[in-house]
């Protein structure tokens, strides 16, 4: 009895698992390639029958096991080799490179200084998985995850919004075409960068401290990101880069 | 990076450069000259930063607009409100996308041959003037919990005070009036004594049937965060369906629909049978109260033993075979409530208010409060959400209503009537003591025939979108196509469902095109200035009030004249110069909206409802009413009504004090109200329920969020959600296309299974944002017959496959 009861449970707790699992790896390939996927309920259409999934590891094999298809999935400190050299400045970023980056970015918010919608696929119901990646410096394969900028809520879906949105399941051709996309003609508020007092000078932030006081997350080393520190070997940001009053939302006095 | 350095170098740097802000902060041109540079700062990258209070949802967050070049280019979440501290959601923080559709509506249109065809302001207004002119008691107003507290205080004078006329309705009778009968029932005043200051102090937070986590964003982050921080709430979600709120409860109470009011009844039961009910407060402060009728707004006297006898046969047994709630959870309620250590919040939105018992559930959960005496500390509190940024202030408060005066006095009662003409300066008798159509019943008589009985020949629209959002739209909407002899005017920002049916468009200024004041859920009252010009013609809904108004004046009208036969819309300035202000090159001569809110303002005395004047509100992120004046001319709000330590107008000594208490004993009361089947249930021909509601993304009718790229991006289409058990012996899959069938119409949508939430088996849930795909064809027209608000959460539906080959209805 005792056996066949633990025996259920591993066999509840793999199916639970194998379900997790599968949607994380089906969470994490392209947009579009999830798009092609027609999600069915589960008794219909098991797992085991969508060519695609990926077949779930026993507990036992886990460690040693190569996971796809973020193989490259890693956070740890250890394996997280720096891709810059700690102890020296590292290059700027050439111009090219930097308008590039500029545009991803741009094609992530509505404005300077908004809540970045999500470009991959998420959970609809809860925040619980993303920290798993954004809640420390992540890479998976050569992709760096942004990490969070801001201090814990337990809501990023309040805030974020998933571009894609729901995928395919709520496509409707006939209505969408019937009533296309509405245009809008919003322009929101473009990054400037920092004054500084003279050349070499630390530059002022450019930007208020609300929702971004983990300086890290945007200018740390080893990012894709156009504006990473050029001298990560310094950890107190605050030391030498002033905050700027005049951008701070403060309340007005009276 | 320390948060403490950071915080200090901020302020000092602040300290130092006050003066700089003040001096950047100039008025852009523009911008009337009264615009106060004060609530103003100007950043080095020439963005002007001002106030306002969020477009959307009830809450009532306070945003920051950052304006460039006349256009706004950025948002940010105040940290300087009380309401959200710095934080918003994702309506809010791309709320400034709504300025800027394409398809901005931005000259007055008249249809002419079935076409919208531009003509002046000058001719739209005569147009509909000449309509009221003909007959004034065929006209109806509708409006909105979005109108501004001045808009609906100028179309609530310029109806009772001047038309002499009650046909004026809010569409918020379809979101809120259920808890206003409950307020005005239970304490004899409306409005929620606690505020948002309870969500900080609760040890236990119910949920019933809300899903604040989509509907109330920030107020569930407010809670959830708390956990965090390492504090201890537990969340008790009573719903029909999954949610994201679901996601965070500590306890999921799933519900058959309707039977809440059995959950509760079942909880008064447990409290008399484990005599945990809280005599002292009971004996103090309450009075039992029931209704034989079912419709009686005050009801009649009950006793102690009557009601332990109604509540009698409520046990945890027969609450679960009723509801599908385990007997275990109705007396883990139960236990909850009996309960004196612990602080128990309740809070609830259209679950509880689009009911065809509304009133009913709305005043039981009250008593279950006052019962347990969980009633009078902070975080003690039954609570009512609003969906509307002004559901509360311009509905509720003005009462724009066709039972209302401003300030919860009532056109039914002599007095009151009596005292708003002396201060409208009206002649006695100008108030008609006839409630008008509430508001499914205006739209019936605008929709039907005029030989048939159909009194209204024309219905004026200002910011809202019936079209889409009245329940049973064939009946209550469409009905009006083809009715030659009816005129429907509509002031909006974008095309919509309403336009569609509309004679006349008015192209209508948005949020910070005009100046604003709204007031929320917790009786917050918050005061804008406008901060960009609006596209094209697009003019305030309060100007075209009162220009209609002016115009009905020139043509003779004898109500647009009050005793001392001056146009009941006279402005002054500061000089003490007559401004006409119907005319809109002088419209901003003068702040408006500082003057209707301060003739508005007096209304609000009689109850106890002071509202801060105008120039207070200027200075603050809003302020809770009552607003009372102090010794030294300052304003104090006031956190917790009827409570001694908090209201000034509670009795020295008296702990609590109900003191517009129904029967006039300072107490308030706690009724009994039993379960009954909703009036559609599910049968064999309709086997399933359907709920409609709303999501995160977007706003109500869709309006203006479906113009937002990111909000649009993340919630592109309605979609039918179901349980996945109901889906599988349906044959339905995940993107799907099932056929939804009511008595009243059909409508095909997606199917999405596991998605935004799940459903209990046996119910299916719709939002109601898309205009492609109106799921109001199909929704219940039955209402509480009380409050007069629809059930748009429960009417019986059949669902089934499309075949492919079958075409769209």
């Amino acid at each position: 009895m005792k056996a066949s009861v633990s025996k259920f449970a591993v066999v509840v707790a793999l199916a639970t698992f194998t379900t997790a699992l599968s949607g994380y790896f089906m969470g994490l390939v392209q947009a579009d390639r999830a798009a092609e996927q027609r999600l069915r309920p589960a008794e219909e259409s098991p797992v085991a029958d969508v060519s695609t999934a990926i077949t779930a590891p026993r507990y036992a094999d886990l460690a040693n096991r190569e996971h796809q298809p973020n193989h490259g999935w890693s956070n740890s400190l250890t394996s997280l080799s720096p891709a810059v050299d700690f102890t020296a400045d590292t290059p700027p970023l050439a111009r090219g490179a930097i308008e590039a980056l500029l545009i991803k970015r741009a094609s992530r918010r509505a404005y300077n200084g908004a809540p970045p919608t999500v470009p991959h696929p998420i959970d609809q119901r809860g925040s619980q998985s993303c920290l798993a990646c954004h809640g420390q410096p992540t890479r998976i394969g050569d992709v760096d995850v942004p990490r969070m900028s801001h201090a814990l809520y337990s809501q990023c879906i309040q805030c974020h919004a998933p571009k894609n949105g729901p995928g395919s399941a709520l496509a409707s051709p006939p209505a969408e075409a019937a009533h296309p996309v509405l245009a809008n003609s919003f322009s929101g508020l473009q990054p400037t960068g920092g004054t500084r007092a003279y050349l070499g000078a630390p530059p002022v932030m450019p930007h208020t401290t609300a929702m971004r006081q983990n300086c890290l997350a945007c200018h740390g080393p080893g990012g894709s990101s156009v504006i990473k520190t050029t001298h990560p070997q310094r950890q107190n940001c605050l030391q030498c880069h002033a905050t700027d009053a005049l951008r701070e939302t403060l309340p007005p006095t009276p | 990076m320390q948060r403490r350095d950071f915080l200090r170098a901020t302020a000092l740097a602040a300290a130092t450069t006050v003066i700089a802000r003040r001096l950047g902060a100039t008025i852009p041109e523009g911008l009337p000259a009264y615009v106060a540079a004060t609530t103003a700062d100007v950043t080095p990258d020439g963005v002007r930063w001002d106030k306002a209070p969020c477009r959307f949802c009830g809450t009532g967050c306070h945003v920051r607009v950052g304006v460039k070049d006349g256009r706004v280019v950025a948002i940010q979440g105040d940290p300087a409100a009380e309401v959200n501290k710095g934080l918003l959601c994702m309506k809010g923080y791309h709320v400034g996308g709504i300025l800027y559709g394409k398809d901005r509506l931005t000259t007055p249109q008249l249809r002419r041959n079935g076409k919208l065809e531009a003509i002046t302001w000058e001719e739209a207004i005569d147009i509909l003037a000449r309509r009221v002119m003909k007959d004034p008691a065929g006209f109806g107003f509708y409006g909105s919990g979005q109108w501004t507290i001045p808009e609906g205080y100028a179309a609530q004078k310029f109806m009772k005070a001047g038309l002499g006329s009650n046909q004026i309705e809010p569409n918020a009778r379809l979101c809120m009036s259920s808890a206003v009968t409950g307020y005005v029932s239970v304490y004899g005043v409306d409005e929620p004594a606690g505020c948002y200051d309870d969500l900080d102090a609760a040890d236990v937070v119910i949920l019933w049937g809300n899903n604040p986590a989509e509907m109330h964003p920030v107020l569930w982050s407010r809670i959830v965060d708390r956990r965090t921080r390492g504090e201890k709430v537990v969340i008790i979600d009573m719903g029909t369906r999954r949610t994201r709120s679901t996601a965070l409860a500590d306890h999921y109470l799933e519900f058959r629909p309707q039977t809440d009011l059995a959950i509760a009844n079942g909880i008064a039961h447990l409290l008399l049978a484990n005599d945990t009910w809280d005599h002292d407060f009971v004996g103090k402060h309450c009075n039992f109260r029931h209704d034989p009728t079912g419709k009686s707004l005050l009801g009649e006297a009950f006793d102690l033993d009557g009601y332990r006898a109604a509540l009698a046969s409520y046990t945890p047994e027969y609450v679960a075979k009723l509801s599908g709630v385990p007997a275990e959870k109705i007396r883990l309620l139960g236990e909850l409530f009996g309960r004196r250590d612990l602080r128990i919040t309740s809070l609830w939105c259209m679950g509880m208010n689009q009911h065809t018992r509304g009133t009913a559930i709305n005043r039981l959960v009250h008593g279950v409060h006052l019962l347990s005496g969980h009633w009078g500390r902070p975080g003690d509190a039954p609570t009512s959400l609003t969906g509307q940024p002004s559901a509360c202030g311009t509905a509720r408060e003005v009462g724009t209503l066709c039972n209302a005066l401003p300030g919860g006095l009532l056109v039914t009662n002599a007095e009151h009537r009596a005292e708003c003409e002396e201060l409208w300066n009206v002649p006695p008798g100008r108030i008609n003591p006839e409630p008008g159509h509430h508001t499914v019943l205006l739209w019936e008589k605008f929709c039907t025939p005029t030989d048939k009985g159909g009194d209204i020949h024309t219905i004026f629209v200002q910011v809202t979108n019936p079209g889409q959002t009245l329940p049973d739209l064939n009946r209550t909407f469409r009905g009006k196509a083809g009715l030659a002899d009816k005129f429907l005017v509509v002031s909006d920002v974008y095309p919509t469902a309403t336009t569609e049916l509309a004679d006349l468009v008015l192209p209508a200024a948005l949020w910070v095109e005009k100046n604003g004041v709204f007031g929320n859920s917790e009786r917050r009252t918050q005061q804008w200035f406008k901060q960009v010009e609006p596209p094209g013609q697009a003019r305030p809904d309060a100007w075209m009030t009162i220009a209609l108004a002016h115009r009905l004046y020139e043509l003779g009208h004898p109500g647009m004249r009050d005793q001392d036969d001056r146009f009941i819309f006279t402005f002054h300035d500061d000089a003490g110069r007559e401004v006409p202000a119907w005319d809109f090159d002088h419209y901003y001569d003068i702040n408006t909206d500082r003057a209707l809110f301060d003739e508005y303002r007096r209304f609000t005395f009689h109850k106890h409802k002071h509202v801060a004047p105008y120039d207070e509100l200027v200075k603050a992120h809003g302020l809770r009413w009552p607003v009372v004046e102090q010794a030294d001319g300052t304003f104090n709000e006031t956190r917790f009504r009827f409570m001694e330590f908090s209201d000034p107008f509670v009795k020295k000594g008296a702990g609590i004090q109900f003191y517009h208490s129904v029967t006039k004993d300072d107490r308030a009361l706690i009724w009994f109200c039993p379960y009954e089947p909703a009036t559609e249930e599910p049968d064999n021909d309709y086997p399933f329920w359907l709920c409609t509601g709303r999501v995160i993304e977007h706003w109500h009718s869709g309006t203006m969020t479906m113009r937002v790229p990111q909000l649009r991006g993340s919630m592109p289409n309605a979609y039918v959600e179901m349980n996945p058990a109901d889906a599988r012996k349906l044959g339905l899959a995940n993107g799907d296309m099932a056929v939804l069938e009511t008595r009243r119409g059909r409508l095909d949508l997606p199917v999405w299974i596991d998605g935004r939430a799940t459903p209990q088996r046996g119910l299916v849930f719709v939002p109601f944002f898309d205009e492609r795909q109106l799921i109001n064809t199909i929704t219940l027209g039955d209402f509480c017959p009380i409050s007069k608000e629809p059930d748009y959460k429960k009417c019986a539906v059949r669902i089934r496959r499309r075949p492919a080959e079958e075409l769209r209805a």
